[in-house]
């Protein structure tokens, strides 16, 4: 019995020791990791990058069940959202198609699903994220105003695990594993939205309460799929296989039967509304030496849309005829592309990286209209419209940089891009030199300073500010010229203790050949001769943004502010400058994290911004009884201030197989303060004026169960 | 059609779907000085009026207007009219010294309830029609009747270059003439049309359609609609100009004249001719070609885009519908240089031998 307990009190000593062991070095590898993700700003050369990893991407509020990075990127300093709960993003002064967004390095022309209700990435997939707002490096280019650099992970080469949950609205799976142990993998998510399956019940009530003369369908789906094959043929020899794709498909459709003494007809409406985007490449990392590494990929993007709608009219008045009009609208935007990348290390002084890219381009846009009258007895009445517009274009680029350490610490990433852009007999030469410096001034304080130019070949022709499937992408030609933006920042970054963070950071951007639509209000942009519904103008930014954090693995607490003016000027619109939609003066985030209980974790965001902007008569003129109102600019007011606070919870809990369960609610605008997504102005009884807005988003509260296997 | 259906939806669904509030927005600004001032060849028109901000009441002021061309004083005068306050032309000291092309005019307005408003515009040569044809083409047929419109192709000088602007004004003239020597006249004040059927409704474009009351434009008010259109750059061909029109004016004279009987000498009651009807001549064409400065092309562009502002201020499109080129005010000051082409009506005579010469 004694040995026994002398056993046993050994075996929990050993236990205890080993787990005090194991718990130190996680608290260890927790503490390098915060440290890590606390000194990224200030040990980066790159002003405006900001990283982040599976782990901060996944974490937080989930609206609709579902971590959207998109959203997330929102929330950082110099962004600006647009419309609520859209897929936005206007990074310093930008128009929001500016982006350049990378999948695995492979261009996405379409990010968004549902008009912009979720985004296109999966973090069920994703390893990581490099987000440049300005110092963007030379490798990059096409893009006005940011690079959103997502890469999806590696499978695990060991052994099989996955994911599975379930949100209000979809579902996800993920799962990854070895094909042969240490040398191939797959990792493969998939999401899908079941709202077409939610909506089935509804419609069959609708149908049972119409009687049998009116039938309703309807649904809408959204399927993402994300696949990842990887192998190494030995270490520093890896090839990737990448596939993207995701669909949207939105269908409504009503018949109705109508009866007209003894004779009976059927009015039919349908609308179809199908897009989405595909991207695939083939990657190979080989590394030569130490000193000497390469990355070649092929690829190929598509983003496409198909619209249309059908209605056929029963006329028994006008001579028993039956009207029928289709209407189709199609656009696509496909790329092949090369690229290769090279690190070279020549010496402990300089890191350089040069490589080029080659890539086409096709761009079609095309509308069909046909409307015919039946009438018996007679031939049939037809009309028919068709216009069409395509596009191949040739954008090959150089580019070379050396990431030079002058001094100890004294650091620059001096690089210059050479981009060419053809389009039938347009060719654009765009060189685009990229300069950084970063000065560590003591350990913990480092400030840097970057100039980078930007050109983009492409332009969204978009009538609204929706993103809708009929938007299409052009390329640049001679009356719509590439877009350039110059831009200056510089900040200082400060990490004053083990917890603690402070980044300031400013900029002063300029744009110019940007183009705004100044056509007729209309949902479906033009096809033919589409450059002569834009106009051709300039922009200017500029700002500051602060970032404060604490963290100390488990509480984080992070505070944004971002200062900023952002104004346009189109000749054609308004002959002067003018501030910008997304003006948002003033911005604030506060972002907490606590994880307070060994099963649980809260989180909470805090958002607020000045509100958009908005055009309101300024002045009136009386015409006898009549008043004429008139605009002294556009955009010259603001909308009420924007806040909103969301909070989540996450309970987890890991079996004794190591399966994890995990339960995330998530509460969206808690308060439920109805901010103003459009406005009109109102007239008083006593002559004054007051606008009245009209909030779209209430509390949306969220419950998303995962299960990791 | 099917944007119009459109737009109609998505109002309708963002107006079920909003929840409302309200909000207070700057108002009691400055007042300020609204010019409109349009060159030709030979004068400046200038229509200041007073813009009162939101929220304040109208106030009435006086006017001092200055005009320039190429640092030249120009002869002021004012004109006193019915409604809309006066105006003002501004003219060379004699009327040998035209407007050239190339040459700068600037306007000053002030007065002592608004800071100074001021703009400046450049002389354009013309693009005069020097012909034009018209011909029938079938707009409508059943079992029982025709229908004709007209078919024009309007010859311009020169082929218009990249970057020009146009707009047009079409007037029909329809006279009937009576046996007591009397006419009565009809006016009618029309804009191309590019459908020929109702067929065609599906290819309507709102951008060929840009078209807004001439005389807003000059702050007249007489209420008489006379729409001038900006014409869209992708209609012409070469140096020739294609458009349609109902031929309802003219089919409206023959309904009267074949439902009149003769001698029957009351046509439409009051102020008309009497006695019978010995001819008529349905139609007679008045085209006026403008070749507009890019300040009156953005001035109108806007005007006519001001009626979706809604879709604007519902933060749903771009706000283009503001332009001005007035430094301290608002409004416009540019350039037109008319061309008018006259294409006189055939007589269709009721009474063989009758017809006025």
């Amino acid at each position: 019995m004694k040995r026994t307990l002398l056993c046993a009190a050994f075996l929990a000593a050993i236990g205890y020791s080993l787990s005090a062991q194991v718990k130190t070095l996680q608290d260890s590898l927790e503490a390098a990791y915060v440290t890590e993700v606390r000194e990224r700003a200030k040990n980066t050369t790159q002003t405006g990058l900001i990283r982040m990893d599976a782990r901060e991407l996944k974490s937080g509020i989930a609206v609709f069940g579902t971590p959207d990075i998109i959203k997330k990127l929102q929330m950082l300093p110099g962004v600006a959202a647009g419309n609520e709960l859209m897929s936005g993003l206007y990074v310093h002064g930008g128009d929001g198609n500016d982006n350049l967004y990378l999948l695995d390095g492979v261009p996405l022309y379409n990010i968004s699903h549902f008009g912009g209700l979720f985004s296109s990435f999966n973090t069920d997939v994703v390893d990581n994220l490099d987000f440049y707002k300005s110092g963007f490096p030379a490798r990059y280019g096409g893009r006005l105003s940011s690079v959103v650099d997502v890469e999806t992970r590696e499978g695990d080469m060991e052994r099989y695990h996955g994911t599975f949950a379930l949100g209000l609205i979809d579902g996800r799976i993920q799962v990854e594993g070895p094909i042969v142990k240490g040398k191939t993998s797959f990792n493969v998510g998939l999401r899908r939205t079941w709202l077409d399956v939610i909506t089935i019940p509804a419609i069959w009530y609708a149908n049972r309460r119409n009687g049998a003369d009116k039938d309703v369908s309807g649904g809408y789906s959204m399927t993402d799929i994300n696949a990842r094959l990887t192998h190494r043929f030995a270490p520093g020899n890896t090839l990737n296989v990448s596939f993207y794709t995701g669909r949207d498909n939105l269908r409504a459709g009503q018949e109705t039967k109508k009866h007209q003494e003894e004779h009976q007809g059927t009015d039919i409406m349908k609308i179809g509304v199908k897009w989405g985007s595909l991207t695939a490449s083939v990657s190979h990392d080989y590394e030569y030496s130490k000193k000497l590494r390469s990355k070649n990929m092929l690829y190929y993007s598509q983003s496409d849309s198909d619209t249309g709608y059908n209605f056929s009219f029963w006329n028994w008045d006008q001579g028993d005829n039956v009207t029928a009009m289709d209407d189709k609208n199609t656009g696509h935007i496909r790329e092949i592309g090369l690229r290769s990348d090279w690190n070279w290390l020549p010496g402990s002084s300089h890191r350089v990286r040069f490589g080029l890219s080659a890539q086409y381009h096709w761009y079609h846009t095309s509308r069909n209209y046909t409307s015919t009258t039946e009438k018996p007895g007679a031939l049939p009445e037809k009309d028919a419209q068709e216009e069409s517009i395509g596009y191949r274009s040739f954008e090959p680029a150089l580019y070379m940089e050396d990431e030079i350490f002058l001094r100890y610490n004294l650091t620059a990433n001096v690089g210059l891009r050479a981009a060419l852009f053809k389009t039938g007999s347009s060719v654009f030469f765009s060189p685009e030199p990229r300069v950084a410096f970063k000065w560590l001034i003591y350990k913990d304080l480092s400030a840097k300073i970057s100039y980078t130019r930007m050109s983009q070949f492409a332009h969204l022709v978009a009538a609204m500010y929706m993103d809708l499937p009929s938007n299409s992408w052009m390329p640049s030609t001679d009356s719509a010229r590439p877009m350039v933006s110059d831009q200056v920042a510089g900040g200082l970054y400060f990490t004053p203790g083990r917890h603690w963070k402070v980044n300031l950071e400013g900029w002063y951007k300029n744009m110019d050949h940007i183009l705004v639509y100044n056509g007729s209000n209309t949902f479906t942009p033009p096809v033919t001769e589409w450059e002569k519904s834009f106009t051709e103008g300039k922009g200017q930014s500029w700002g500051l943004e602060f970032e404060g954090g604490y963290d100390n693995g488990k509480l984080s607490l992070t505070a944004y502010y971002t200062l900023s003016r952002t104004r346009r000027n189109f000749e054609a619109v308004y002959g002067n400058w003018f501030l910008d939609r997304n003006d948002n003066r003033h911005k604030i985030n506060l972002v907490a994290s606590w994880h307070f209980a060994k099963h649980w974790q809260a989180f909470a965001n805090w958002n607020f911004h000045s509100g958009n902007r908005i055009t309101f008569p300024s002045h009136y003129l009386v015409n006898g009884s009549s008043k004429t109102y008139l605009y002294d600019a556009p955009y010259n007011h603001r909308l009420p201030n924007y806040h909103r606070l969301d909070v989540g919870i996450d309970y987890f809990t890991t079996f004794r197989n190591q399966h994890t369960l995990q339960v995330n609610l998530s509460i969206y605008n808690v308060y439920n303060h109805l901010n103003a997504s459009l406005a009109m102005l109102e007239t008083l009884p006593d002559g004054t004026f007051r606008g009245k807005s009209y909030g779209l988003v209430p509390i949306i509260p969220t419950i998303t169960v995962s299960y990791k296997f | 059609m099917k944007r119009i259906l459109h737009i109609l939806s998505l109002g309708t669904l963002l107006s079920l779907a909003a929840c409302e509030g309200s909000f207070e927005i700057e108002q009691g600004g400055e007042y300020k000085i609204y010019v409109q001032a349009i060159a030709n060849s030979s004068f400046v028109y200038i229509t200041p009026r007073l813009a009162a901000p939101v929220g304040s009441a109208p106030k009435e002021t006086e006017f001092t207007v200055e005009a320039q061309v190429n640092g030249e004083p120009l002869r002021i005068q004012k004109i006193e009219r019915e409604e809309g306050g006066p105006c003002y032309l501004a003219m060379p000291s004699s009327v040998l010294d035209a407007f050239e092309e190339g040459d700068e005019i600037k306007i000053k307005v002030s007065c002592p309830d608004a800071k100074e408003a001021s703009g400046s515009t450049t002389v354009y040569s013309g693009n005069p029609i020097i012909g034009a044809e018209i011909e029938n083409y079938l707009m409508f047929k059943d079992d029982r009747t025709e229908r004709y419109g007209k078919k024009v192709k309007l010859i311009l000088d020169r082929e218009p270059e990249a970057g020009e602007h146009y707009a047009l004004k079409i007037m029909i003239v329809s006279e009937l003439y009576c046996s007591d020597g009397r006419t009565t006249t009809q006016i009618y004040h029309r804009a191309p049309g590019y459908l020929t059927s109702q067929m065609e409704l599906t290819r309507f474009d709102f951008e060929d359609y840009m078209r807004f009351n001439f005389d807003e434009t000059y702050l007249g008010g007489s209420g008489e609609y006379q729409p001038l259109t900006l014409l869209p750059d992708h209609r012409f061909e070469g140096h020739t100009y294609t458009f349609y029109l109902g031929g309802w004016d003219e089919d409206f004279i023959r309904d009267i004249v074949n439902n009149t009987p003769q001698g029957d000498g009351s046509i439409a009651g009051g102020d008309t001719p009497s006695g019978s009807i010995v001819a008529a001549r349905p139609g007679s064409y008045y085209f006026t070609l403008y070749r507009i400065s890019d300040e009156f092309y953005y001035f109108a562009k806007a005007l006519y885009q001001s009626n979706f502002d809604f879709l604007s201020n519902m933060g749903l499109t771009p706000a283009n519908f503001t332009y001005s080129n007035v430094d301290g005010g608002l409004g416009f000051v540019g350039f037109c240089a008319p061309s008018a082409f006259y294409v006189e009506g055939e007589y269709e005579s009721i009474n063989e031998g009758q017809a006025p010469r």
